[in-house]
């Protein structure tokens, strides 16, 4: 067995205000065994309820998931000792203690106490696990819930939106066990819709919108084969170094007083503009990033529109 | 491997690690001790100390020789009056009244009341006893039984309150879903939850019971009969031990209990299940009970089926409406209608509880 998670064409709709919504939508994805496997897309694009039916929180109105080869929810008690999961906001009883919380959660999958307060430990929460849940921070409750998974030893890590509302330190720590967990062998499926976030810590990636897949693969194949070679110009007369390249037949956009240019041979550019008595100042490649991919992605969709992001539906900011 | 990484490589092996599970029991043993932690348990706890302090301090100033020997004084003064009208009440008259109340009998047994009922009509020229006034001479039994009875209710409403708070507390914070990721066999969690709230109800139940006979046993210890008074002893009730009657009430403040899991269960809100209770309480227990035919649908509700059950019988009366007019005819539900019913409600509470919340997506 070489895939942790898989799903075949998943589907889940649900009744709202009378209608039908369509939150997953013939869903078929493969998350590989070991390392971290970004799982992307905008707010309301089914990551969360395709993470809810992996973990048998929601029923699927259709098609199949396997979780470490077992198919959900049906055998889920076979393999739920080796899943943890962080599902949005961590949730536990708000006015029990961090260390109760954890207590009534060992002893009901028979993990031995003393493991309880080693967790605490390891998430720095040991000299707080006496204080109410309700008075702690989101960085704590993060770090409880973190806690929570690693009462199991687990061999797939679930992590939905792990980094929202953390400050750079608390984003910068969940990063880094992340990292951590994927380095030890084990696999860690995070989604989020901060798009960098994920591009610094996962081997992998799906990207969904509309709750169907839209790519998927590992990082650098996805950026590799969705990107265009562009590179960024800096030049004393950039509109008539555009009229110039487009004349040359190069595809021309303006980015303040720098041109981007689509080209596979910088030389060519550069070749270009001096044939016309202009030097370039500045001539640098265009990194392709996950942004742009989800961008090219959805062009077509509708999807991952400024309108989104002001929305919040997709963010490339919030890394530590 | 980071510095700010929280997890550090345990080289420990799996199998030293991972967890080994837990049986049922052991299941219902982290719920025991969650309704436990609640505060809402203690908070109950103290409001049926409460509750039976207040029952046994009323049954102590009831019971106070200096109470009774001024009731004792009362009756007496009450008996002469009436001797003394009585006396002075023609003799043609006393014998209307009796007529007329002989013939209220007769009718009301022709429309179909209870056979049992009895409007004592040849009691009716005679002065009340000293037990029918109240003065008896109440055995520690007796006060032990009309405080568990008194309170059955308030210990019933108690139970349910901690079973649906127990459990739709958990839907409210969130909490359910983190827990079905650690033990996702729906049905296993689900009984475990139903058997931890009926299991919290029977011990606030035996709780309740323990205290009413505890408040029985110190008035009755500290309100000695004085030598002077000489009351009748309280007739016991017949064919009812006081075990089986206590065990009654426990198991109805149980049934509370469970009752309120599985509505929690279904409302998943506490305040969704107290809209349901209270609307029950209305609708159907303060207006269908008594305003839909005559009150003959009563046999069919909560309420006087819990009276059956704990007081091993239950009257109701339904309004019989005929040529010359309505009147009242008093029926009898008999302990077994009421076991029965309490017990099919349980069934298939529980049995719609179970299936919803297997099939129900969790938020």
């Amino acid at each position: 067995m070489d895939v942790a998670v898989r799903t075949s064409s998943l589907r889940k709709t649900y009744l709202s205000r009378g209608r039908r919504r369509v939150a997953v939508q013939g869903l078929s994805m493969t998350v590989p065994l070991g390392g971290v496997h970004g799982f992307l897309g905008p707010n309301g694009s089914g990551k969360t309820t395709t993470i809810r039916m992996l973990l048998g929180l929601v029923r699927p109105d259709s098609g199949t998931a396997e979780v470490l080869g077992q198919t959900v929810p049906r055998h889920l008690p076979k393999v739920v000792d080796r899943v943890g999961a962080i599902v949005e906001a961590p949730k536990f009883f708000p006015s029990f203690t961090g260390r109760q919380n954890l207590r009534l959660l060992a002893d009901a999958i028979g993990t031995p106490l003393p493991r309880v307060d080693e967790v605490l430990e390891a998430t720095h929460l040991g000299d707080r696990g006496r204080d109410r849940f309700a008075g702690y921070s989101l960085g704590m409750k993060q770090r409880l819930a973190i806690a929570a998974t690693l009462l199991k030893d687990p061999d797939l890590l679930i992590f939905d939106e792990p980094t929202n509302g953390l400050d750079p330190a608390g984003i910068r720590e969940v990063r880094d066990t992340m990292r951590s967990l994927g380095a030890q062998g084990k696999t860690v499926l995070v989604s989020s819709h901060l798009l960098s976030e994920v591009e610094q810590v996962a081997d992998t990636v799906s990207i969904i919108g509309h709750g169907s897949l839209l790519a998927e693969g590992s990082v650098s194949d996805i950026l590799g084969s969705t990107s265009t070679a562009q590179v960024r110009v800096g030049v004393a007369s950039p509109e008539r170094a555009a009229t110039i390249l487009e004349g040359d037949g190069f595809g021309v956009q303006r980015e303040g007083e720098h041109l981007i240019v689509a080209a596979t041979d910088p030389a060519a550019v550069t070749r270009a503009l001096a044939g016309h008595g202009l030097y370039v100042s500045e001539l640098a490649p265009v990194r392709a990033d996950l942004e742009a991919v989800f961008l090219a992605l959805t062009a077509d969709e509708g999807l991952g529109s400024e309108a989104d992001r002001e929305a919040g539906g997709l963010a490339t900011g919030g890394a530590a | 491997m980071s510095q700010h990484a929280l997890v550090r490589d345990d080289r420990r092996t799996a199998a030293a690690l991972r967890p080994r599970g837990t049986t049922f029991p052991g299941l219902v043993g982290v719920e025991l001790r969650r309704l436990w932690w609640r505060r809402l348990a203690r908070m109950v706890l103290v409001a049926i100390v409460l509750f039976v302090g207040f029952a046994s301090f009323t049954a102590f100033q009831d019971s106070r020789p200096a109470t009774i020997a001024q009731r004792v004084a009362d009756y007496n003064r009450m008996v002469a009056d009436m001797k003394q009208q009585l006396d002075a009440m023609p003799a043609a008259e006393r014998q209307a009244q009796l007529d007329d109340c002989r013939k209220q009998q007769a009718q009301i047994q022709a429309q179909g009341g209870d056979p049992g009922s009895d409007l004592n009509c040849d009691q009716i020229n005679q002065p009340p006893s000293l037990a029918q006034f109240g003065l008896v001479n109440t055995s520690r039994t007796e006060m032990t039984r009309s405080i568990a009875h008194e309170g059955v209710y308030l210990f019933g409403f108690l139970a349910f309150l901690l079973g649906a708070s127990f459990v739709a507390a958990e839907f409210a914070s969130g909490a359910m879903g983190t827990w079905l990721t650690f033990c996702p066999q729906r049905l296993r969690v689900a009984a475990s939850k139903l058997v931890v709230a009926a299991l919290g109800g029977l011990g606030i139940g035996a709780v309740a019971v323990g205290l009413a006979a505890l408040g029985a046993f110190v008035v009755t210890t500290l309100n000695r009969p004085d030598a002077a008074l000489h009351l009748p002893e309280a007739a016991a009730t017949p064919d009812d031990p006081l075990s089986l009657a206590l065990l009654r009430v426990v198991v109805v403040v149980a049934l509370g209990g469970l009752g309120g899991a599985v509505l929690g269960l279904l409302a998943r809100a506490t305040a969704g299940v107290i809209g349901i209770v209270a609307g029950y309480a209305v609708l159907v227990e303060g207006f269908i009970a008594n305003g839909v035919q005559g009150g003959a649908l009563q046999p069919w509700l909560v309420r006087l089926n819990i009276d059956a059950f704990v007081g091993k019988g239950a009257t109701y009366f339904v309004e019989a409406c005929g040529p010359d007019g309505c009147q009242g005819a008093q029926h009898t539900l008999a302990y077994t209608h009421g076991w029965v019913y309490l017990l099919v409600l349980a069934v298939v509470g529980v049995a719609v509880a179970l299936a919803v919340f297997r099939r129900r997506d969790v938020g």
